[in-house]
């Protein structure tokens, strides 16, 4: 970026001669010095705005301006510590609350089983009513079999393995606690 | 100029000024003062340009590389930045000119039928 630093050291240069191009120009025409002046500043305009403009033409204007607003931020942050702590205490709240309801329902559905071959375990459930099985219907299951490897039955509330019918023993599944 | 100034002036319309700019460098380096007073000339003066304005644009297409800068010596022996034309320039030039007729033409389409319904 060495041409922008360059660039932007000519500029007030080049703007001033400019106006003063423009106020010799006018004194030609018949001016007084002072209106001659007058008129090329007239003529070209605000000065520092147009400085500006040409400042923002190299540099990260966004990249600067949002290094502004943090260290604002930043700044207010630690004159009001009460709307600081405020904050914080809201999302620290509404963060943890997120991260519970995603831990628990990443432990119950998205996580795979930790078994050999997970992604080829699957979940049976009747095509109507509930979504579980009574026992003799679980116990049922492996002798029509010819889908599944194994089938393996477990309790709602967790008492345990109810029944266990490998149809060989390419697959053992053991039920996580 | 001041007679003119309330008549027939007409203010840029955005994006023209980069336009007009590459087309009076066409002709060879210029400092940017004389690079407002061509495009009034050419215009006969009905082109506005407020001068200040030019800066931005010449440094907005010294970066993309339509235009390059050299130091050198104005006319009336002072030093002064002197812009000249890139082959990029060239072919932008060429490129944004049919683009400006195709609009101008479109526009004046639109803009002749109204203006024979005014005359009837």
């Amino acid at each position: 970026m060495k041409r922008r630093k360059r660039m932007l050291e000519d500029l007030d240069r080049d703007i001033r001669e400019h106006i003063q191009t423009e106020t010799q120009d006018n004194i030609e025409r018949g001016m007084s010095p002072e209106e001659a002046r007058y008129a090329a500043m007239r003529k070209f305009g605000n000065v520092t705005r147009v400085k500006e403009e040409t400042r923002e033409v190299w540099s990260f204007v966004w990249l600067e301006q949002l290094l502004q607003d943090v260290r604002f931020a930043l700044r207010m942050l630690r004159k009001n510590p009460d709307f600081a702590l405020t904050a914080v205490l809201i999302l620290v709240l509404g963060i943890a609350a997120n991260v519970i309801v995603f831990g628990v329902l990443q432990a119950l559905v998205l996580r795979q089983l930790d078994v050999p071959h997970a992604d080829r375990v699957m979940t049976l459930q009747p095509k109507e009513g509930g979504p579980f099985l009574a026992y003799p219907e679980v116990r049922d299951v492996p002798d029509g079999n010819t889908v599944f490897s194994g089938v393996v039955g477990n309790a709602f509330g967790g008492r345990g393995i109810l029944h266990v019918a490998p149809r060989d023993e390419q697959v053992s599944l053991i039920a996580s606690p | 100029m001041s007679t003119k100034e309330q008549r027939e002036r007409i203010e840029l319309l955005q994006g023209t000024l980069d336009l007009l700019i590459l087309r009076t460098l066409l002709r060879g380096p210029v400092h940017g003062h004389a690079i407002a007073k061509a495009i009034e000339f050419d215009s006969d003066d009905v082109l506005q340009v407020e001068q200040g304005s030019l800066y931005p644009a010449l440094h907005r297409l010294i970066k993309r590389g339509w235009i390059s800068s050299e130091d050198g010596t104005s006319e009336n022996n002072r030093r002064a930045k002197f812009y000249r034309l890139t082959p990029k320039g060239r072919r932008q030039l060429a490129l944004e000119t049919s683009k400006w007729d195709k609009l101008a033409g479109a526009i004046a389409r639109i803009l002749r039928p109204a203006e024979q319904e005014g005359e009837s």
